[in-house]
């Protein structure tokens, strides 16, 4: 037991803030979705490199086929996620741009043909078999970075890759529940996909970063590795946004995540858990990934499960009748801090997402509500009963005040992530002064997390302000330095799309 | 809006009766605004609230002046609000803005630091200098660089120091005196028991003088997060460990260490003056830099100047260079932006 326990290390990141017992909490209840009469699979990278598509419409497609692949090393191949025929590549409207989507009728089957290779007898496959069966099984899609193996599906080579960290640190407003995802098969998946990673990637240090309430489950699966290295343990205080890897690199292993380039150019892998289990399920089961758990969150929702959806599957159809109705509901993508607004019901849940979020628009705000005591109200400061009482807190999209000048309180500086003067910046953009003291005051290193919008008592736009400061800089040709100090070469910078 | 053609409604759209109109809505009825994209949901908490704390946290002493020298003092409270509050919505109707709640604290600290005597006219006067000199022509609240309480303050001690300097009174009496526990130090030696200071049983401005409930008052909004610990804590600290040291050396010149802590206007210097997030260093080091320079000017001048008391001249002092102490502080901390790290 002991020495289980030197193997779980806690750690602590700088700046911040724990967001407790919010309304709509996603709760410990998994729902699975009927497979959905049409899926839209965008043929497109994640990181937004165009795919070229394998099918053409009309043609007849398998759950787990690959439809659309790229010739770069880092193209991630697209799934068809049901079983059915391709009714059309058509360009859908997404975020301001055109993407070129797959669009599949549906046969209404559930089944999915098994890859091969799997089972559970995977050890016996050599790393470049493993290695295609990862390829192939649409599990890069689902990491933010993707997934690096011999055939491509990341920016770096496999080999290259020194650190894998495993995590689900509960930063967010609405974390996923661990218990849905380690019901049934999950925690022994996870076990499987820990050892998975570690053949998959050799020469990499495995890290599993838990919150501190799931401490246990870190000791239980920490220092598991039979033969190789094994697994070190983390626990972190929830506070967001440590989920993000340039805050939980630094965090666990020192070393900084410099603008402009992900924890993989260094060599860090960083994963959820849910794609570690689905990786599992490719390589134990066969199971492509053909599915996604997503949380309905938020006071929005009449009830707040965890759905299993297919990936395709429009989002109205997943929120389907759970959407308060007689309210105006606004519905936000992956987080209530960072996610952007869904305006269009008809796009697809994609590989990455996690949340749909639905919170209730307040135009009407409350008489006097700078006097109450605030029994529900959640505060940087401490000035709410809230802070004293275990009462769930509410969320809704009212600014609660009104706004005002800039009093150098220090609520966005104690929280920035990223130890900026966030009063300091967005005076300089408020007053146009868009200069070289900017990028001396670091104004890149900003995570554009929106903690300093949050706290901020003036309902000042802060982080707008200082993302501005930066567009404005990029624009003048001040953009951040080439990161040729950070170890990788030149080639490695980040790319920029046209 | 089908309002606007009434008479009502024109006038509620007029220049002068629009921002105080919208200054009501937004008490009255509460923020009609949302959030615009991310983060989409934000704190409760906001400035309103935030003044509001902080003269809450005024009361305790506000309440103890008004007991101690009975109904004056709420006349004087009421000309510093009425006459300041004057000023704060003319400027709201020139600049077209909403009335600031920062003057909330100014209307109630300004009498708080007055002799209990003082004149209702001087009361309007000071802090109608305070507000206008002291923050309006700066461009208002968050811009000021100066305390407007305490640039009013200084301003009638300086034009009618007759009145300033010899309307003090002990609690529950009548009698003028000249002498506050400071003055006494200087003049006799004599050192006031520290039980009496702290119920605030002495001469002194009327708010400066119940100590405990300043002491809950100010510790009340540290743990509020309204106030930063760094500043009462380095000012008196310093404050304490010079006259230590001091008072080991020359006795005569220098008051013992607790009195100095427990007398005059340190305690709500300290804590509600020194402390204004607007006028104070708005980095870390930079407040505890700001502390320990107010508490080594405050020993210097009550230790060897003409003066009995310093916490006025050294805030107002300390005020005037917290813009520079800002810059040596950011200019050291980002020295090595150059290189990356």
């Amino acid at each position: 037991m002991s020495s289980e326990r030197m193997n779980v290390q806690r750690k602590r990141m700088a700046g911040g803030y724990r967001f407790r017992r919010f309304e709509g909490r996603p709760e410990p209840v998994l729902e699975q979705m009927p497979v959905p009469p049409r899926v839209f699979i965008p043929l497109e990278d994640p990181r937004g490199a165009a795919l070229a598509p394998l099918v053409k419409s009309g043609e007849k497609v398998r759950a787990g086929q690959i439809i659309a692949a790229g010739e770069q090393d880092e193209a991630r191949p697209a799934l068809a996620t049901v079983n059915g025929v391709v009714e059309d590549l058509r360009e859908i409207a997404r975020a301001g741009r055109k993407v070129r989507t797959a669009v599949i009728v549906s046969d209404g089957t559930a089944t999915w043909t098994p890859m091969s290779g799997h089972g559970p007898g995977w050890e016996r496959l050599s790393a470049e078999q493993l290695d295609g069966l990862i390829y192939s099984s649409g599990v890069p899609r689902l990491c933010r970075s993707g997934f690096p193996t011999r055939l491509g599906g990341a920016a770096i080579e496999p080999g290259r890759v020194e650190h894998v960290i495993v995590q689900e640190t509960q930063s967010e407003v609405y974390p996923v529940s661990l218990q849905v995802l380690l019901d049934g098969e999950g925690a022994s998946r996870l076990a499987d996909g820990l050892r998975i990673l570690g053949k998959a990637l050799p020469g990499a240090a495995l890290h599993l970063a838990l919150s501190l309430d799931q401490k246990d489950l870190a000791e239980r699966l920490a220092g598991r590795l039979d033969g190789g290295g094994g697994i070190r343990g983390w626990v972190v205080e929830p506070k967001y946004p440590l989920h993000r890897e340039e805050v939980l690199v630094p965090t666990l292993l020192g070393r900084r995540v410099p603008p402009g380039i992900s924890a993989l150019d260094l060599g860090i892998l960083v994963l959820d858990v849910q794609a570690v289990i689905q990786l599992a399920e490719a390589v134990v089961d066969g199971k492509p990934a053909l599915e996604r758990i997503v949380t309905l969150s938020g006071p929005g929702f009449t009830r707040n499960p965890h759905v299993r959806v297919r990936i395709g599957t429009p989002i109205g159809e997943v929120i389907g009748e759970a959407l308060r109705t007689g309210r105006k509901v606004r519905v936000v993508l992956n987080s209530a801090m960072d996610g952007e607004t869904v305006t269009d019901l008809s796009l697809p849940i994609e590989a990455q997402h996690t949340h749909l979020i639905a919170l209730p628009e307040d135009e009407a705000g409350q008489p006097f509500f700078f006097a109450r005591p605030g029994f529900r109200k959640d505060s940087y400061s401490r000035s709410f009963l809230s802070s004293l009482l275990p009462l769930a807190r509410s969320v809704e999209t009212n600014l609660h005040g009104d706004p005002r000048p800039c009093i150098n309180c220090s609520y966005c500086e104690n929280v920035c992530p990223a130890q900026l003067l966030p009063h300091l910046l967005h005076r300089y953009v408020q007053h146009n002064l868009i200069e070289e003291t900017l990028v001396h005051y670091r104004i890149f290193r900003c995570l554009d997390c929106n903690l300093c919008t949050y706290v901020c008592p003036s309902k000042i736009p802060v982080a707008r302000l200082i993302r501005e400061g930066k567009e404005r800089l990029v624009a003048e040709g001040l953009g951040p330095a080439q990161p040729a100090a950070a170890g990788g070469n030149g080639e490695e910078s980040p790319k920029v799309n046209a | 809006m089908s309002k606007l053609n009434s008479p009502i409604g024109k006038l509620a759209h007029s220049r002068v009766l629009k921002p105080i109109l919208h200054t009501l809505q937004g008490i009255v009825l509460g923020s009609r605004e949302t959030t615009v994209g991310a983060p989409h949901f934000v704190d409760h908490i906001d400035i309103k609230r935030y003044m509001g704390l902080v003269v809450l946290a005024l009361l305790p002493t506000t309440i103890a002046a008004i007991v101690f020298f009975g109904g004056h003092v709420a006349s004087m409270i009421l000309a510093s609000y009425l006459v300041g509050g004057v000023i704060e919505v003319a400027f709201a109707i020139i600049r077209k803005k909403d009335i600031e709640e920062g003057f909330l604290v100014t209307g109630l600290i300004f009498p708080l630091i007055l002799p209990p005597t003082t004149p209702l006219w001087v009361v309007g006067v000071g802090v109608g200098f305070g507000v206008f000199f002291g923050k309006e022509v700066f461009g208002g609240t968050g811009r000021n660089i100066f305390n407007p309480a305490l640039v009013g303050r200084l301003f009638i001690t300086i034009a009618f120091p007759a009145i300033m300097s010899a309307s003090w009174r002990a609690p529950f009496s009548d009698a003028i005196t000249a002498a506050t526990p400071l003055g006494m130090f200087k003049t006799t030696g004599a050192v006031a028991p520290a039980l009496g200071l702290l119920l605030g049983q002495t001469p002194g401005s009327m708010g400066e003088l119940f100590r405990l409930g300043i002491t809950a008052g100010g510790l009340f909004l540290m743990v509020m997060r309204v106030s930063d610990w760094r500043i009462p804590l380095a000012y008196l600290g310093s404050l304490f460990l010079l006259s230590l040291v001091g008072h080991s050396l020359s006795p005569q010149s220098v008051a013992p260490p607790l009195f100095q802590l427990l007398s005059g206007g340190v305690l709500l210097g300290a804590m509600f003056m020194a402390t204004d997030p607007v006028t104070a260093p708005a980095t870390k080091s930079g407040k505890i830099v700001l502390g320990i320079c107010c508490g080594t000017l405050t020993f210097l001048i009550r230790s060897f100047s003409g003066f009995t008391e310093g916490v006025m001249f050294s805030i107002v002092l300390m005020n005037a260079f917290s813009p520079l102490i800002d810059t040596i502080v950011l200019s050291r901390r980002y020295k090595s932006a150059e290189t990356g790290r």
